[in-house]
C-alpha cells in the first residue's frame, strides 16, 4: 500500500515539475475564410520545430499549447494558400487565422481527412466530403443531392431506385443520426425518396461516420451524418442559385455588421404542378368536365444567423423548414373531393460558442425539430337549399423534439484532446392515429382513432480523449445514456475505443470498438414505400435496440494522389425492430402499435476497399464492399434468419471528375449493386384444415391454397447498375461567373426494379369453359434515362 | 481536348445504345423468370389422441407462374412410425366421404410423450417426412359462462366464457380453446338439433384467432400456472332448453401446429391487403410442405 502511495506521490510531483520547469503557453484562435469569413473545420495548425499540431473543431477553434520557444506555425487547408507564421511564445497568445483560397487549385478533394494524411488519423470508417465535390458528381435532373454521393462510397447502400435512404454497414435509415447544425433530421427525404431535403448550396460540409463511433455519438445505431449550414458571409454580400428542369433555387449571404454579424437565406421550389398547370386547365375546358388541379411541389428553406460579440462569445441561430405536397382536388356541380398527402421537418438550433480560456471551448444548443405526415381525404357537397354535408379523413403521424446539448473541448497538450458533454431530449410522438369528421343532415362524426401521443425522455453524457503517444494513438471515452419513459427507465453504458499503430512506411493499422443504444424506433413497412413511417419510442415492451461493432483497417497515402483504405467490419445489431408478418401500418388503426411488431437480432459483416485520387486534372474514386446482412426474429419466418431486404453482396462505385480545361469539367459515377432480397410467392400448395368437431371427431376443410416463396426474403431482384454523367461549361460574368451543367442519368437506359408486381393471365378455354389464372411476375422501373440541363450562377 | 470531350460524349452514347437494344426499347415493365420451381409433396396429417380413423392428405406444390393444380396425389405411400416402429400405413380411401385422403385405423397407437414420425414418398417426388410427439391431454378445471358481462365496441354486450386449467411447468405448451353449441328448435311436431361452432372471439392480446381451432395461445407468460382464459362469442352461450348444450374443448397442440395456424392466419388476413408485410407459412414437413401435428383434447360439457 505505501508503495502505491509513493509512486503516485512521485508520479504527481513529477507533473507538476514538469509544469514549473517546462513553461508552456497556447496559442488559439478561430481559423477562417478571409472572403468570407466562414470557420473553417478541421484545419491544420502544425509547428514544424516541435512537430506538434492541432485541427480546428466544428466552428473552426484550435488551440495548441507548447514550450516557450520560437514557434514556426504552418497553417493549412485544402483548398487554401498555407500560411506560414513565426513568433516567439511566451505568453499565452490569441491568434485568429485568415487563410485565402487557392484560386489556382483545380480540383477539390474528397477525402476521409482533408488536411491529415489517412494514416495520421486515428479515426476510422469516416468520410468527409467538400460540398464543391458534391456539386461535381452528376445529379438526377440536375438536382445536386447529398445523400445520392454518400451512396457512392463504400460501406453506405441505396435502398432502391433514386432512394435518399442511406443503409449503412447493414443498418436500417432510422439507425442514421443525421443532424443538420447539431439538429436531428427525422426525415431526409422529398418525393417518395428520390431527393435529399438537403439544399447543396446552404451546406457547408458533411461528415459521416459509419463506425468506431467516438463517445460524443449516440442514440442511434448505424451512423452519425453531419451537415453543417454556411454561416454567411462576413465581409460582402454575395448570392448564388439554379434554374433547373424541375426546380430553382436561390441563396443570399452577406453581412448584417461588418465582421459582426452576417446572415445567410437559401429557398429551393420545385415547380412540375405550375408546369402541369396550363395542360391540366385546358384538358379540363376540353373534355367540358369539373375542375381538376394538382398540387404536387416540395420546397426548402435554410436560414442562419451568425453574430460574433466578442472573440470569447459568438451566436448562432439557424432555421430549415421543408414540406413535399402532393394532392388533388376535383370539383364539379357543388360536389368537391380532395386528397393528398403533405410531409415535412422543422428544424431550429441556437447555438452559443464560447471560449473559456485558450484551452477550453464549450458550445451550447437548444434544438427543436418537428416531422409531420399528414395523409387526407375530403369530401363536401353544397347544393341550393340543401345542407352542407362534409366528410374528412385525416392520417397523422410524426415526431416532435426539443434538446438541450453542451459540449467542451478541453486542449491541454498536443498530445491529449479532451472532449466532455451531455444533452437532454424530450420527444413527443404522434404514432399514428385517424382523424374523423363528417357533418351531414344525419350523420356527425367527430373522432380520432388510433395511437394517442406519447413522451419521453433521453439522457446523454460523454467523455473522450484523444491521445498521441508516437506511433500510436488513441481514442478512448464513454457514452453513458438514459431513457425515462412512462414509468420505465433505460440506462446504457457504453464504451468507445479507437487505436490506430503506424507501421514503417506509413502503414496505418486501425482498430475500432463500439457500442451503441437506441431509444427510438422507425417501423418501415416493407410493403410500402411510402413516408408513411412512424417513430415511436422504446417502451415496457420495446425494449431499446443496441449494437456493438468491430472494425479493422489498414490505410496509407500513396505519392501524395492516392489514398488506399480497407476496413473489415462485424455488427452485431439486438432489438431491432420490425414490423410483424401480416402487420399492417394503416389498416387496422384501432390496434396498439406496439401489438403490430416484434423484436429480433442482427448480424452483418464485410469489407470495404477504397482507392481515391485526390490530386491532379482527374479525380475520383473506386470503391467496393463484399457484405452479408441477417435478421432473426422469433416471430417471423418461423424463428430460422433470413437476408435482410438490402442485404447485398456486392456493391460497386466508380466515380470519375476530369477538368478538361478551366471552363469545362466533366464527371462520370457508375455503380453496381446485387439485386435487393424480397419474398416473392413462387409456388404454392393446397393444404386440408382439421377442425375438431362438438365430439372431438374431425372435421375438414378443403380447398386453402397457400403461396409461399419457402423462405423470407429467399428472392432477389434483378441487379441494380447504373451510369450518370454530366458536363459543365463554365463562363465569368462582369457580375460574377455563370455556368451550363448538362447531365443524363441512367445514361445507358438500365431497367433497375423498384418494385416487383405480380399480374394474373387470365386464359379460357372455349371446349371446356374453364377460366384459368396464371401469375406473372413484372419487375417495374421507374426512372428511364433522364437528361437534364441547369444554369447555375454566382454573384 | 475537344477530342476529349467529343469521347466523353461518344462513350455514354455507345453506352446508351448498347444496353438499351433490347425488346421495348421505351417499356419500364420488364417481365421476370422465376426460378425453375421443382414440385414437391404437400401433406396435411393432424392426428388427435382419441382419433379412431387417421386422416391425412397427399398433394404437391406447384410454381406460381403455372396453371393451378389442385389434384391430390394418388400413388403415395404413407407411413406412421412410433418410437422408430412402422405403427400404420395409410392407404387411400377413394370411397370415403372425406375425399382424396389417406387413411388408417387409429385407435389405441397414440400415448402421450410418445415419438411419432410420418414418411411420405411418391413416385418423382422425394420422400418428405415431420416428427412429433404426443402431447399429454390437459384438463379443464373449470369453465364458467357469464352472460353478457363484456362490452363490445359498438356498445352491445356480449357473454363470456372463462375456461381455467393448470399449465404444466417447465416445458413449453401450446393450446387452442374452442366451443360448441347444440342449438334445438321444435317445428310443431319434432324437436330439431344441430351443432355448431361457437365462434370464440377475445379481448386478449395473447389469445390469438386461428382458422379452424378456435384460439390459440402459448404458454410463455404464464408457464406453470393456474390459467384463466377469457374469450367471448356473438352468440348466447346459454343453452335456451334442456336439449341445448355447450362443450367447451381444450386442446393440448404441438408447437408446429401453433406456428403454423398462426401464420396461417396471418397469411389468410393479409391476403389482398397492399399495405400487409409479406407473410410465410410455417409448416413442419422436412423436404416439402405442410404440416404434421398431433394434439390431446379435453372435451367439457358446460352445466348451467
Amino acid at each position: 500500500m505505501s508503495h502505491v502511495f509513493r509512486t503516485a506521490t512521485l508520479l504527481i510531483f513529477s507533473m507538476l515539475s514538469l509544469s514549473v520547469f517546462a513553461q508552456k503557453y497556447t496559442i488559439s484562435g478561430y481559423i477562417e475564410d478571409s472572403d468570407t469569413g466562414e470557420k473553417l473545420i478541421a484545419a491544420n495548425a502544425f509547428d514544424l520545430r516541435t512537430a506538434s499540431g492541432a485541427v480546428s473543431n466544428t466552428y473552426g477553434f484550435y488551440s495548441l499549447t507548447l514550450p516557450k520557444d520560437s514557434v514556426h506555425l504552418e497553417i493549412s487547408y485544402i483548398g487554401y494558400e498555407t500560411q506560414r507564421l513565426d513568433l516567439y511564445l511566451d505568453k499565452n497568445t490569441t491568434l485568429n487565422i485568415k487563410l485565402g483560397s487557392s484560386i489556382e487549385l483545380a480540383v477539390v478533394e474528397v477525402s476521409a481527412s482533408r488536411q491529415a494524411r489517412i494514416e495520421e488519423e486515428v479515426q476510422m470508417s469516416r468520410v468527409d466530403i467538400p460540398i464543391e465535390q458534391i456539386k461535381k458528381i452528376p445529379a438526377l435532373l440536375g438536382e445536386v443531392d447529398v445523400l445520392k454521393v454518400l451512396q457512392l462510397l463504400p460501406g453506405v447502400q441505396s435502398g432502391g431506385e433514386g432512394q435518399s435512404g442511406l443503409y449503412v454497414r447493414g443498418g436500417s435509415p432510422d439507425q442514421n443520426l443525421v443532424l443538420l447544425d447539431g439538429v436531428p433530421v427525422y426525415n431526409v427525404s422529398h418525393v417518395l425518396g428520390i431527393f435529399s431535403v438537403f439544399n447543396a448550396d446552404a451546406i457547408k460540409n458533411v461528415t459521416l461516420t459509419k463506425g468506431g463511433f467516438p463517445a460524443r455519438y449516440g442514440g442511434r445505431l448505424s451512423s452519425v451524418l453531419e451537415i453543417n449550414m454556411k454561416e454567411g458571409n462576413m465581409n460582402e454580400v454575395h448570392g448564388e442559385g439554379s434554374v433547373g428542369l424541375i426546380s430553382s433555387k436561390l441563396t443570399l449571404e452577406g453581412p448584417i455588421w461588418k465582421d459582426k454579424t452576417s446572415f445567410i437565406v437559401s429557398g429551393r421550389r420545385t415547380y412540375v404542378d405550375l408546369l402541369m398547370a396550363p395542360f391540366i386547365k385546358a384538358a379540363n375546358a376540353a373534355e367540358d368536365g369539373g375542375d381538376f388541379k394538382v398540387k404536387l411541389f416540395f420546397y426548402d428553406l435554410n436560414a442562419k444567423i451568425n453574430h460574433k460579440f466578442n472573440d470569447k462569445h459568438r451566436l448562432y441561430l439557424s432555421a430549415y423548414s421543408g414540406s413535399d405536397v402532393f394532392g388533388t382536388e376535383f370539383k364539379d356541380d357543388g360536389d368537391s373531393f380532395e386528397g393528398g398527402l403533405d410531409w415535412g421537418n422543422l428544424i431550429s438550433a441556437a447555438r452559443w460558442n464560447w471560449q473559456i480560456n485558450p484551452k477550453t471551448f464549450a458550445n451550447t444548443t437548444l434544438t427543436y425539430t418537428n416531422y409531420q405526415i399528414d395523409i387526407g381525404t375530403g369530401f363536401s357537397s353544397k347544393r341550393p337549399n340543401e345542407p352542407t354535408e362534409r366528410f374528412s379523413a385525416k392520417y397523422i403521424s410524426g415526431i416532435e423534439d426539443i434538446g438541450l446539448k453542451f459540449d467542451l473541448d478541453h486542449i491541454p497538450s498536443p498530445k491529449h484532446y479532451l472532449r466532455f458533454g451531455g444533452a437532454a431530449t424530450h420527444h413527443t410522438y404522434k404514432p399514428g392515429a385517424l382523424a374523423l369528421k363528417s357533418t351531414a343532415e344525419d350523420f356527425n362524426l367527430d373522432t380520432l382513432i388510433g395511437s394517442q401521443n406519447a413522451n419521453s425522455l433521453e439522457f446523454a453524457m460523454y467523455a473522450e480523449d484523444d491521445i498521441s503517444l508516437g506511433a500510436l494513438k488513441a481514442n478512448v471515452g464513454v457514452h453513458l445514456s438514459g431513457f425515462a419513459v412512462d414509468d420505465k427507465f433505460y440506462p446504457s453504458v457504453q464504451p468507445r475505443l479507437g487505436l490506430r499503430y503506424l507501421l514503417p512506411k506509413n502503414v496505418a493499422l486501425k482498430a475500432s470498438f463500439a457500442t451503441m443504444t437506441q431509444f427510438i424506433n422507425l417501423l418501415t413497412s416493407e410493403a410500402l414505400s411510402l413516408p408513411t413511417d412512424l417513430w415511436v419510442p422504446s417502451t415496457e415492451r420495446v425494449k431499446p435496440q443496441q449494437s456493438w461493432q468491430v472494425a479493422l483497417g489498414a490505410a496509407k497515402t500513396v505519392r501524395e494522389e492516392y489514398e488506399f483504405s480497407i476496413e473489415a467490419y462485424y455488427k452485431s445489431l439486438k432489438n431491432v425492430v420490425s414490423f410483424r408478418e401480416g402487420a399492417s401500418f394503416l389498416l387496422g388503426l384501432e390496434n396498439d402499435w406496439q401489438d403490430k411488431v416484434t423484436q429480433g437480432r442482427g448480424e452483418t459483416y464485410g469489407a470495404e476497399f477504397f482507392i481515391q485520387k485526390k490530386k491532379g486534372r482527374t479525380t475520383g474514386w473506386i470503391g467496393y464492399t463484399l457484405s452479408w446482412n441477417w435478421r432473426q426474429f422469433d416471430d417471423i419466418n418461423g424463428g430460422k434468419r433470413y437476408p435482410f431486404r438490402y442485404d447485398r453482396r456486392h456493391d460497386i462505385s466508380v466515380v470519375v471528375s476530369h477538368d478538361f480545361s478551366k471552363k469545362i469539367s466533366g464527371s462520370l459515377a457508375w455503380v453496381y449493386g446485387t439485386g435487393n432480397a424480397v419474398t416473392l410467392e413462387v409456388f404454392q400448395f393446397n393444404n386440408v384444415l382439421r377442425s375438431n368437431g362438438e365430439s372431438g371427431q374431425p372435421e375438414y376443410y378443403y380447398g386453402n391454397t397457400v403461396g409461399t416463396s419457402g423462405d423470407k426474403n429467399s428472392f432477389r431482384m434483378s441487379d441494380y447498375h447504373r451510369l450518370d454523367a454530366s458536363i459543365e461549361f463554365k463562363k465569368k460574368k462582369k457580375w460574377g461567373q455563370a455556368a451550363w451543367v448538362l447531365g443524363v442519368y441512367n445514361a445507358y437506359w438500365n431497367r433497375n426494379p423498384y418494385f416487383i408486381l405480380a399480374d394474373e393471365d387470365y386464359s379460357y378455354d372455349p371446349v371446356t369453359g374453364v377460366e384459368t389464372s396464371t401469375t406473372k411476375f413484372k419487375e417495374i422501373s421507374i426512372l428511364p434515362i433522364i437528361p437534364s440541363i441547369a444554369y447555375n450562377f454566382k454573384f | 481536348m475537344q477530342r476529349n470531350i467529343f469521347s466523353f460524349f461518344c462513350s455514354a452514347t455507345i453506352a446508351f445504345l448498347l444496353a438499351s437494344c433490347n425488346g421495348d426499347k421505351f417499356s419500364q415493365v420488364v417481365e421476370i423468370d422465376l426460378p425453375e420451381h421443382t414440385p414437391v409433396l404437400s401433406v396435411s396429417a393432424e392426428f388427435s389422441s382419441v382419433d379412431s380413423l387417421l386422416t391425412a392428405f397427399v398433394y404437391h406444390t406447384y410454381a406460381t407462374n403455372e396453371k393451378p393444380d389442385s389434384t391430390n396425389v394418388a400413388n403415395a405411400t404413407v407411413k406412421l412410425y412410433k418410437d422408430g416402429e412402422l405403427v400404420r400405413e395409410l392407404v387411400l380411401n377413394q370411397f370415403s366421404f372425406i375425399k382424396d385422403s389417406y387413411q388408417a385405423e387409429g385407435a389405441g397407437i397414440f400415448s402421450a410423450g410418445g415419438s411419432y414420425r410420418l414418411e411420405v414418398s411418391a413416385p418423382g417426388f422425394a420422400t418428405v417426412f415431420a416428427e412429433q410427439k404426443m402431447p399429454r391431454k390437459v384438463e379443464i378445471a373449470e369453465v364458467t359462462v357469464k352472460p353478457e358481462s363484456v362490452p363490445d365496441i359498438d356498445g352491445s354486450r356480449l357473454d363470456e366464457l372463462i375456461v381455467e386449467f393448470d399449465d404444466p411447468a417447465g416445458e413449453e405448451n401450446y393450446y387452442a380453446l374452442d366451443a360448441f353449441q347444440t342449438f334445438c328448435y321444435f317445428d310443431g311436431v319434432d324437436t330439431f338439433c344441430y351443432n355448431q361452432s361457437a365462434y370464440l372471439d377475445s379481448f386478449d392480446p395473447l389469445l390469438e384467432y386461428s382458422p379452424t381451432s378456435g384460439l390459440i395461445i402459448s404458454d410463455k407468460t404464464f408457464d406453470g400456472k393456474r390459467v384463466v382464459l377469457r374469450a367471448t362469442s356473438y352468440n348466447s352461450l346459454q343453452p335456451s332448453s334442456p336439449d341445448e348444450r355447450l362443450v367447451v374443448q381444450l386442446v393440448h397442440i404441438s408447437k408446429e401446429k401453433y406456428f403454423y395456424l398462426r401464420s396461417l392466419s396471418q397469411y389468410q388476413d393479409a391476403d389482398g391487403n397492399p399495405f400487409a408485410e409479406p407473410v410465410t407459412v410455417q409448416g413442419n414437413i422436412e423436404g416439402g410442405v405442410g404440416l404434421f401435428a398431433l394434439e390431446a383434447v379435453d372435451t367439457l360439457q358446460v352445466r348451467f
